[in-house]
């Protein structure tokens, strides 16, 4: 369970966002979740089946945001089943791993199809496990350039080592609020008055 | 000459899962309760054919109810091979005969169960010793070159790793495997589209006979899908009690896959005062926490059970209307590509 936050609410708004990670099966979607929510690295997770959901509360300056993050499956059947967790969510994070080309092919045809339906607000393109250097197989221009074409925030992770993970959740969170605001889109903000406790569906 | 029968280790009614952290009260439920059944061992002698053979009984009402009261732990190696009709498809030899065939043969199946073996129940003790992974490993590429068509899906490792914990010879937990893929709509297949129909399916009754609950998701934006995808691949296999689940198998293997929307149905009508407790707290994390520990099986399976007016001929229209719904679905997705 992660730790709850019972704080100043009420002179602090909470924003609320649905996150999703998609890639391929044994690219680390868990491990990174699992890393950022409690900081531990395990090689031996359970398989992820259908979907795992974890819910996790950033605090900042001004506001929280709340994100509640669905983990998905990653083997291949289980891609018809994605759009119930991808459907709505307002950041996608899609992950491949930089050991294995089919990984990387896999999170591209990901970004595709989010392009082609609702794209989420924000896509993140991360390349994990970077500390498989000699066993490196798409070089971190690949990624990046990729990245770039479409709009994508890129970075490369390590869930094994903690390399980036906080800074790619960061990032996400920040640049979540902001893009509402721009937007004038308050539907995902929730009466601040109306929660008291964050709580969490983190067992790992 | 008679010697004394030699003293037996007791039951294990977790199944060796770690359960330390149960409250006294939770141990007790499941202790009084499994004690309680095992009492009524004598109640099963009657359809038992010999000591290994139990032949699945005509259903009377009589034969229904006693199920849904929970086999006898000890019982169920051969009463589930009995209500799944094993015996109908047994092939001997075939299982070994997979093993050798396919020695050193290769395929996306063996690759996927390959990489989910050291991803299997890592709480429990016994999955971390070589011999059970290579159970697991062999119970699962038998049955993958059993059912190509299937091959492996992820899930069907909780399955198989719970009959492992049931039946000491591979052989039997394959074919058990067997029957209860047979068992089920093709939740497993390689489109998994008979699970999404029926994930439609179960929206649609949770709304009807639990609008409460319904009511409590949809506030969050969620439905049946999120809440029961996960139960009905791996049939309550996973992150439930392991009594919980084998009492749900007890019924699913005499009454077939209904029980899993009645289950779901009596789960999520004894959770709404907890989902009540939490309001800004989100539904599927308060479900997970609420099941993790879930002991009181009778009173799911009361709620569950007393649920009126679902009927096979009722789900198949139901049926029928999420099917148009998927088409639709795979038509939309299909035309963007
Ligand atoms: N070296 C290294 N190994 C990692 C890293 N992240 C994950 N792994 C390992 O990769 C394997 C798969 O990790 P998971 O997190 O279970 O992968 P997943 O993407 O969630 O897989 P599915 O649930 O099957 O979709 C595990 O053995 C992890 O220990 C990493 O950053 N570096
Ligand atoms: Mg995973």
């Amino acid at each position: 369970m992660i730790e709850a936050i019972e704080m100043s609410y009420q002179s602090k708004q909470t924003h609320v966002f649905k996150v999703v990670i998609l890639g391929e099966s044994r690219v680390g979607k868990t491990s990174i979740l699992l890393r950022f929510l409690k900081n531990q690295f395990n090689e031996n997770l359970g398989t992820s089946i259908g979907a795992v959901f974890f819910a996790h509360t950033i605090e900042f300056d001004n506001y929280f945001v709340k994100l509640d993050i669905w983990d998905t499956a990653g083997q291949e059947r289980y891609d018809s089943l994605a759009p119930i967790y991808y459907k709505g969510a307002d950041a996608a994070i899609i992950v491949y791993d930089i050991t294995s080309q089919s990984s990387l092919s896999r999170a591209q045809a990901w970004v595709d199809q989010l392009e082609k339906e609702e794209a989420p607000q924000v896509m993140a393109f991360i390349g994990n496990k970077c500390d498989c250097e000699p066993q490196r197989k798409v070089p971190t221009e690949v990624g990046r350039s990729y990245a770039q074409e479409h709009e994508c925030l890129f970075m490369e992770t390590s869930a094994k080592q903690g390399t980036n993970i906080r800074s790619l959740f960061d990032t996400i969170a920040r640049a979540l609020p902001h893009q509402q605001q721009q937007d004038q889109k308050n539907s995902n903000t929730i009466d601040p008055s109306s929660r008291k406790s964050d709580d969490s569906g983190c067992k790992c | 000459m008679t010697t004394s029968p030699a003293p037996q280790a007791p039951f294990d009614y977790w199944y060796g899962f770690p359960h330390a952290n149960y409250t006294e009260e939770r141990l007790k439920i499941v202790s009084d309760y499994c004690n309680h059944l095992q009492e009524k061992e004598s109640h099963w002698k009657p359809y038992f054919k010999s000591d290994s053979e139990f032949p699945k009984p005509a259903q009377t009402n009589r034969f229904k109810s006693l199920v849904r009261k929970g086999i006898p732990p000890k019982l169920r190696p051969i009463v589930w091979k009995g209500l799944l009709d094993v015996q109908s498809v047994y092939k001997p030899g075939l299982y070994q005969n997979y093993l050798t065939t396919h020695e050193s043969s290769t395929s996306t199946a063996l690759h996927d169960i390959e990489a989910d073996l050291n991803r299997t129940f890592p709480e429990h003790p016994l999955f971390h010793e070589d011999e059970t992974i290579n159970r697991l490993r062999r119970i699962l590429s038998a049955y993958s070159w059993h059912n190509p068509e299937l091959g492996y899906c992820q899930s069907l490792n909780c399955i198989a790793g719970m009959l492992i914990l049931v039946y000491s010879d591979d052989e039997d937990a394959f074919w058990v495997l067997v029957q209860i893929i047979n068992l089920l709509p093709n939740y497993h297949g390689k489109t998994m589209r008979d699970l999404r129909i029926d994930l439609k399916v179960m929206d649609h009754y949770l709304r009807k006979h639990v609008p409460d609950f319904h009511a409590l998701l949809s506030k969050f934006s969620f439905t049946a899908e999120h809440i029961c995808m996960e139960w009905f691949l791996t049939l309550f296999g996973r992150d439930f009690p392991a009594e919980f689940s084998f009492r749900v198998w007890d019924v699913l293997f005499n009454e077939g896959w209904k029980t899993l929307f009645r289950v779901s149905l009596g789960i999520c009508t004894k959770a709404i005062p907890t989902l009540r407790s939490q309001p800004s707290a989100s539904p599927i994390a308060v479900m997970r926490q609420f099941c993790l520990p879930l002991v009181e099986i009778d009173s799911v399976f009361d709620l569950g059970f007393q649920v009126r007016s679902f009927s096979r001929k009722g789900i198949n229209q139901q049926r029928e209307n999420a099917t148009k719904i998927v088409e639709q679905e795979d038509a939309e997705t299909a035309r963007r590509r």
